[in-house]
């Protein structure tokens, strides 16, 4: 009876012993590898970070569903930046001494990102910013940051490119005094006089101005051919609306980041037609980089809607930082960055190449326009899906 | 052969033209859908080949741009100007290389400056333009540059202002483009012409040549030479060629045998047509078709040379020349019955023949004595026909005028019998003709010694003069009086003997009458010159015995056994003054002043007046309504509306009568306006009845009694103007007038006047009874210097007393220069001046426009006896202040003094 009370107690301190291993070796086994980031789930900031949000969301079920990185699930901690710096730098300190994510991704756009990468660089994590293209982001000599988008300054080529060859000769530029929007109009600058454009006006505004009308009336008098505006989205719609009250128009208008909405003609209207807009992606099933086409699909049944060049861009993002776990089998953030500086690849936006700075060099920006309420590729002219159309002006 | 043709070359088309002529139509338009269609779309092809050549040559260059650019952009060598260079350089080289690859499609590359900076023409290498190029993708244009014609196809590159241009010189852009259009033109008309020149050898060779013959010998034939053909194809022209030589051989045989006989009746014909041609009248054959068959030269003559008058039928001939149905009729009947006519028609319409006597005869055959045809044989009778022609007109015009004249005509045997007379003698004597022809003209005479005494005054000058005029009193057969004049011509026969007399009589009885009533009205306009001369000295005279009746009527009370004597003076003194005024209006020679009177009171008035002149054989019997309305009314006028009644009814009744006068008063609605006078208004009318028991006017005439000069009075008893001055008295009143009458029971005259809206004024119905009581009064004293101008010295003294009784003092003058010359001295000092008019020497109006001269602001008053209208505007349009007509109230003279000097 003793001996069976024995062999009982030792049965159960064996079974004791083998759960609590187990427990200990199975929870050493599935510890995610946590990934933090801010979107803007509020604030000017709000639609194109609800594109990355949803990029983030599709590659942690994506790589989730194919086993995880290293053999670990992955698990994204999102939090809401508000769209203020402030917040997101609170936020990102937080992600890296609190919860102590692993990785970090960027937030949305240039002045988020300029913030957001100042936590990283100062923690010594890698940040690939997948939506942020201002020039100064390369200009602190951060070694921790690497460049998705083509830079701003490159944003305009197309559009200027295209008018040039149509014979448009003056332009105007109008744009925000932030980071990105400055950076696009200063490169739009240079670019309009190597096409030999001649340039009218290039005026900025400060984002809390309400009005644009006196712009508009100093844009009357002037009357350009073209007019470029570097602006963010809530101001591109106001912008549009002032125009269409003040009946003011041009034969060519370009605007950076609200046209690549798919509902941007639901929210301006007939204002809408023949609107430029550059963009680093567009959801057009010709674009021949490998991967895009299932990238669309897959985005349309994830989220519910078609993703912007945001989204692909985030979504590339991911897939890099994904190739380099893969390949080096390390979350070493130095080991990652070597890695992705060597890297010289196709994703699903275009090529992929940075500098030794992390800037982004192999990737050029597409130019589309809205055509009878479709978005269409017109440059650059090997990719052009049709071919550009301009207003019929009357001058006063 | 030869002479043939050219002898044909303009009466003939060959046939080969007509089987020609559709393979030419269908070969030209067969040529024209080929060019037309063909040629364009080879050319189209061509053009686009070389234009596509020239796009995709500028499209190579452009992507030789765009490559590098991408790899400027990838590479981020956009500030790395050796890289540029290079790579600029390396797309001119490639760009220049593009031209091996096309024929004759040359490469340049021109700065935004228009330097060339690069091409695979050598010449353009290093080249100028002054050329503007399109920046924006265009279609292909000719260029000259550098004086090289050129088409291009050119694209913009702007990163390096570059323009990428793609040409080929304008001839070798022709080139292909020419020999497309000439080979094709080229090989469609060649065909075409090869094709046509066979056929017509082949049918030369064939069918014209062998017809040609044919044609040859039928006209030989037709010559009278019988020739035979010497060709005979082996086809079937052959058999008709040798059918034709058959034929010749046997026309020539009968051909003798008929010339023998042809020449016996030639020569016989000729005998015959010599018989026909001798004859001076016109001949024309017909045959029993009706068709002439022969004319000779007397008808030709008629008809002209030209007219073509054998073939045709007498119907067609008559239809185109004209003349008379009657001659084909005739012609018609002989044909149908044998039988010889003879009739006179109607000649060519134009022609100098107008008249024919035609004779038909039947022309028989020998044995069966059938009528075959018809000879007719036409004589000129024109001239004659003519003569007689113009007798019986010239006797009708004469007849139609001495029937139609207004005047009496007659004819008279030289023992003064009627031998003929027109209508209007019978009217204007009264007689039917067959009661004239044949009588003695005493018949229209008044009396036997009438008769006589014509005669013996009238015939010794009429066989003298041969024709005479004088005015002679015949008589009617009703017998009344005509006076007539009479214009009578001696008829002589062609021996000159007088046969007989003929008279134009014409009535001159109303022409008479005139004369004598325009004779009547100078007689009355001398009256009224008359009666305005005396009016003014008259009234001079009248005005005295006023002044002074109403100086000593001042003086007097009501009780004074003196007072009625001299009131009775005053009234006689007015109704002198009416008298002169009643005068004056019937000569006209006063201006009618119309104010509401009442009738009642101007028909007592004139009433009493006519009682005094009228015959004591008439009675007067007045019927006045009570209180009828004032109309406005000329009172003068209407007394004359009254008289001129009155006597018009006394005339009417020569064995006395009764004239009765009333009035009353009406209100007349539209429809009884309607059946009086249709002109008038209806309204309120005071009525004036005027009528008597005398003879009445008859039915006839009772239309015309308003109109001038229309009277039934004898000669010299009545103007005919005084119911013709009744009614225009009315009308200018606004009224109208009626009259009723029955023969034997007297005729009633009725007056509507239309009701006066005035009041009658007091004054006038005082005029002749009130007294003032200004003189009387002589308080207060006035003061004022007047001068007073008049040559009547009883009228100096009367003013002078009148006036220094009031107050004034008083300066006078007998003559206008007596004024003249007492104003000038002492014109400040003078008030007024009265101022006669009508004075001898100076006159008044000279003389008021003196003494204005001499004081423009004088007070004048004008004054006289007779004024007439024109005068008075005169001196008031010299500055007279007022006038006084004489002879005036001196309390209506102090009245108006006062007035100006107050």
């Amino acid at each position: 009876m003793l001996a069976g009370k024995k062999v009982i107690f030792l049965l159960t301190v064996v079974i004791g012993l083998f759960v609590f291993s187990f427990a200990i070796v199975s929870s050493q086994v599935v510890k995610p590898i946590l990934i933090g980031a801010t979107v803007s789930l509020e604030g000017k900031y709000r639609m194109p970070s609800h594109m990355v949000e949803m990029a983030y969301r599709l590659w942690e079920k994506e790589v989730n569903s194919n086993g995880g990185l290293l053999g670990r699930p992955v698990k994204l901690i999102l939090k809401n930046d508000r769209s203020s710096p402030e917040f997101t730098r609170k936020l990102y300190e937080e992600l890296i001494n609190k919860d102590q994510v692993d990785l970090v991704l960027a937030p949305y756009g240039s002045p988020l990102t300029m913030i957001a990468s100042e936590v990283s660089e100062k923690h010594r994590k890698l940040m690939i910013a997948c939506s942020a293209s201002s020039e100064k982001l390369w200009q602190r000599g951060f070694q921790y940051l690497i460049g998705m988008y083509a830079t701003a300054d490159r944003y305009f080529i197309g559009f200027l490119d295209l008018i040039a060859r149509y014979g448009l000769n003056s332009v105007a530029i109008i744009f925000e005094d932030s980071t990105f929007t400055k950076d696009a109009a200063n490169g739009a600058l240079k670019w309009a006089h190597r096409f030999h454009l001649n340039v009218v006006l290039a005026a900025s505004y400060k984002s809390r101005d309400s009005f644009f009308s006196s712009i508009i009336e100093n844009l009357k008098k002037i009357h350009p051919d073209a007019l470029l505006l570097s602006v963010y989205p809530n101001d591109a719609y106001r912008f549009l609306k002032e125009m269409e009250l003040k009946s003011f128009n041009v034969k060519a208008l370009c605007i950076t980041i609200a046209p690549v909405f798919p509902d941007f003609c639901r929210k301006v209207g007939n204002m809408c037609e023949g609107i430029f807009a550059p963009a680093q992606w567009v959801p057009n099933e010709r674009i021949p980089f490998p991967g895009s086409k299932a990238f669309i699909s897959n985005f349309k049944k994830f989220a519910g809607i078609t993703p912007t060049y945001h989204a692909a861009s985030c979504y590339s993002a991911c897939k890099i930082l994904e190739e380099a776990i893969q390949k080096t089998k390390t979350l070493d953030q130095d080991v990652l960055l070597r890695y992705v500086l060597g890297l010289n690849t196709v994703s699903i936006i275009g090529r992929f190449r940075v500098s030794h700075l992390g800037r982004q060099m192999g990737h050029n920006p597409v130019t589309i326009q809205w055509q009878s309420g479709k978005q269409e590729i017109v440059y650059p002219i090997s990719l052009q899906t049709a071919l550009p159309r301009f207003r019929s002006v009357n001058s006063d | 052969m030869n002479r043939l043709t050219k002898r044909n070359k303009k009466r003939y088309i060959p046939l080969v033209f007509w089987v020609m002529l559709p393979i030419l139509v269908v070969g030209i338009v067969f040529s024209i859908i080929v060019i037309q269609y063909w040629c364009p779309t080879l050319l189209h092809e061509a053009k686009e080949r070389v234009e596509s050549d020239l796009k995709l040559a500028s499209k190579l260059g452009m992507r030789v741009c765009d490559y590098k650019f991408d790899l400027i952009l990838e590479s981020h060598l956009e500030d790395d100007i050796n890289a540029l260079r290079a790579l600029r350089k390396e797309s001119l080289e490639e760009i220049k290389a593009i031209s091996e690859n096309f024929h004759k499609i040359y490469m340049l590359v021109v700065d935004g400056r228009g330097n060339a900076i690069a091409s695979s023409f050598s010449s353009l290498a290093r080249a100028r333009f002054a050329v503007h190029f399109p920046r924006r993708l265009s279609q292909i244009e000719s260029y000259i540059l550098d004086g090289l014609s050129v088409k291009a196809h050119v694209r913009y590159f702007p990163l390096w202002d570059w323009y990428i241009v793609s040409f080929i010189k304008e001839e070798d852009f022709k080139a292909p483009l020419l020999f497309i259009k000439y080979t094709v033109y080229g090989g469609t008309f060649g065909i075409f012409a090869i094709t046509l020149l066979t056929f017509i050898l082949t049918y030369r060779h064939y069918i014209s040549r062998p017809l040609m013959f044919l044609v040859e010998a039928s006209h030989e034939i037709s010559e009278g030479r019988f020739v035979t053909i010497p060709v005979s194809p082996k086809n079937e022209l052959g058999l008709v060629i040798d059918a034709f030589n058959h034929m010749v051989n046997n026309l020539e045989q009968h051909r003798k045998e008929l010339y023998s006989a042809l020449k016996a009746l030639r020569k016989n014909e000729q005998f015959l047509h010599a018989i026909l041609e001798s004859i001076q009248d016109g001949i024309v054959v017909f045959g029993d078709d009706l068709r002439v068959k022969y004319v000779n030269s007397v008808v030709k003559d008629w008809f002209g040379e030209k007219a073509f008058l054998v073939g045709k039928t007498c119907d067609e001939i008559l239809s185109r020349y004209g003349g008379d149905i009657a001659e084909c009729e005739l012609i018609k009947s002989t044909l149908k019955t044998g039988i010889m006519r003879t009739a006179v028609v109607k000649g060519l319409y134009g022609s100098s023949v107008e008249w024919f006597e035609i004779s038909t005869y039947p022309i028989k055959e020998t044995l069966s004595g059938k009528v075959v045809g018809v000879v007719e044989v036409k004589k000129d009778i024109t001239d004659a026909r003519r003569v007689s022609d113009a007798l019986r007109e010239s006797e009708e015009r004469y007849r139609t005028l001495v029937e139609n004249s207004f005047d009496a005509i007659i004819m008279l045997s030289m023992k003064r019998k009627i031998i003929s007379c027109n209508q209007a003698f019978l009217e204007m004597f009264g007689y039917a003709r067959d009661e004239v022809i044949g009588k003695s003209i005493r018949l229209i005479h008044p009396s036997d010694e009438s008769f006589y005494n014509l005669g013996k005054i009238h015939y010794p000058l009429l066989i003298q003069k041969g024709s005479q005029r004088l005015e002679w009193e015949f008589v009617r057969k009703d017998g009344t009086r005509i006076d007539t004049e009479i214009v009578s011509s001696l008829v002589r026969d062609s021996n000159g003997n007088n046969v007989g007399v003929v008279a134009i009589i014409r009535d001159i009885t109303e022409r008479k009458r005139y004369e004598e009533r325009i004779s009547q009205l100078q007689k009355m306009e001398a009256v009224g010159r008359l009666a305005g001369g005396i009016a003014h000295d008259f009234n001079n005279l009248l005005q005295v015995i006023i002044g002074y009746v109403q100086i000593l009527l001042a003086d007097k009370s009501h009780d004074d056994p003196d007072f009625d004597s001299l009131k009775i003076i005053e009234d006689s003194a007015y109704r002198g003054k009416e008298l002169v005024q009643q005068i004056l209006a019937f000569s006209r020679s006063t201006e009618a002043r119309f104010e509401p009177v009442n009738l009642n009171e101007i028909v007592e008035h004139t009433v009493r007046m006519l009682e005094r002149t009228m015959s004591k054989a008439i009675n007067i019997k007045l019927c006045l309504s009570e209180n009828v309305s004032p109309i406005k009314a000329n009172s003068v006028q209407i007394e004359q509306i009254i008289i001129n009644l009155a006597v018009n009814a006394q005339d009417a009744m020569p064995d006395g009568g009764e004239i009765v006068v009333s009035t009353t008063e009406k209100i007349l609605d539209e429809s009884e306006i309607e059946r009086l006078s249709p002109e008038a208004n209806p309204g309120r009318y005071v009525v004036l009845c005027i009528s008597d028991t005398g003879k009445g006017i008859d039915k006839s005439i009772i239309n015309r009694i308003f109109e001038p000069f229309f009277t039934t009075k004898d000669v010299g008893k009545g103007s005919g103007l005084g119911l013709a001055v009744v009614y225009g008295i009315v009308r200018s009143h606004g009224g109208f007038i009626t009259c009723e009458s029955e023969v034997g029971e007297g005729t009633t005259f009725t007056i509507y006047f239309p009701v006066s809206e005035q009041l009658i004024s007091k004054d006038k119905m005082n005029n002749f009874s009130d007294v003032k009581l200004t003189l009387r009064r002589g308080k207060p004293k006035r003061r004022g210097t007047i001068l007073l101008v008049d040559d009547e010295e009883m009228i100096r003294i009367l003013g002078k007393e009148v006036l220094e009784r009031v107050g004034y003092d008083v300066l006078l003058a007998k003559s206008g220069e007596e004024a003249v010359e007492i104003y000038k001295n002492v014109y400040r000092n003078v008030d007024l001046i009265i101022l006669d008019l009508n004075m001898p020497g100076m006159g008044g109006i000279p003389c008021l426009k003196v003494l204005r001269d001499i004081n423009p602001s004088a007070n004048i008053v004008i004054a006289s006896g007779y004024i007439d209208r024109e005068n008075v505007k005169k001196a008031m349009s010299f500055g007279a202040r007022t006038y006084l007509y004489k002879p005036f109230s001196m309390d209506h003279l102090l009245e108006i003094v006062d007035e100006l000097l107050t």
